[in-house]
């Protein structure tokens, strides 16, 4: 399987340590980073709980297009989000994993100053 | 009593990490590049700028894309971009083996807008060059070595990082010239043995 790096261009998967399910970049605020005197047992903790469970332990098995993390170990050492078939192994898109969490991060500003 | 070591007649040497390794084979020439620096310069991205200025007035080159490597006559310098927050710096310095003084030569250019690490003693470098140097390395490579219309192809001022057999490896190419077709190899010196024998059985395999 050849994995189009954005950066360095066609590499085999050999350079690649897979990891999983590109939702991991999405880390839900642990229920710790509460600020200080807010009651830790209401609502809103056992949801932050609840987001962080789901996060741990719930993943989706699709089969089909899935994006996955894939670290470059024996290459530029980057993290990539790799849009790959599950059932036929084809590779939509590669993007660098950074670039999608601050994509991410911006959406996320951008609806939070919208509300 | 006098100490019985004290006028010894021995000294030490530093032993390179091939014992100098040269040798020619059917348009092939191996041999251990001797008397580099390699130093490890990793960026914080908030002196990245910063880095590449101090960079660009001690040596006038540029830093280089992830990938590349670019050239500076001072010291004969290259800097090889491995990945977006580290280059390696490898330059001609005969000293390096008696003051271990690599670091302290690139930190009087970048003024402490990187970290430094010296690596000289750390990797095996050799250098393979000849017309069918290409056709040994491509057994053991998976980087298309060959010359191809895309932009990211494989060539001069080209460096990454891949892995030939199982074995971690740095792979730059210097010119791509006919006979004079030349490429450097960095691998861990733990290992250095089990790199030379990689790339000797390989061109065995070609000759």
């Amino acid at each position: 399987m050849i994995i189009n790096h954005p950066l360095l261009g066609p590499r085999d998967s050999s350079e690649f340590v897979y990891l999983g399910d590109a939702c991991l970049i999405n880390r839900p605020a642990w229920v710790g980073e509460r600020t200080e005197g807010e009651d830790v047992n209401d609502a809103k903790t056992a949801e932050a709980l609840q987001q962080y469970h789901d996060y741990v332990h719930l993943r989706q098995n699709n089969a089909g297009e899935h994006k996955e993390l894939w670290y470059h170990e024996q290459g530029d050492r980057s993290w990539l989000v790799v849009t790959r078939n599950t059932i036929t192994h084809e590779i939509y898109n590669v993007e660098l994993a950074k670039d999608v969490a601050l994509a991410n991060k911006t959406a996320r500003a951008t609806q939070g100053g919208k509300k | 009593m006098s100490n019985p070591h004290s006028n010894s007649s021995f000294t030490l040497e530093a032993q390179t990490p091939l014992n100098g390794f040269n040798q020619s084979f059917d348009g092939i020439q191996v041999s251990e590049l001797l008397g580099h620096s390699l130093v490890s310069m990793a960026m914080p991205e908030d002196k990245k700028s910063a880095l590449a200025e101090n960079i660009k007035a001690a040596y006038k080159t540029d830093l280089p894309e992830v990938g590349k490597f670019t050239i500076s006559a001072i010291d004969n310098m290259r800097i090889l971009g491995l990945q977006q927050e580290q280059c390696f710096v490898l330059f001609e310095n005969e000293a390096v083996y008696k003051n271990g003084n690599a670091v302290s030569h690139i930190q009087e250019k970048t003024k402490d807008a990187a970290y430094l690490s010296d690596q000289s003693d750390s990797w095996a470098m050799l250098k393979i060059s000849g017309e069918n140097a290409i056709s040994a390395l491509e057994r053991v490579c998976p980087i298309n070595l060959q010359p191809t219309s895309d932009p990211s192809s494989f060539d001069t001022f080209s460096v990454t990082r891949t892995s030939m057999e199982y074995l971690g490896v740095i792979i730059m190419q210097l010119s791509k010239q006919g006979a004079e077709n030349e490429y450097l190899l960095f691998s861990p010196r733990s290992s250095a043995d089990s790199f030379l024998h990689m790339i000797l059985t390989s061109i065995e395999n070609v000759s």
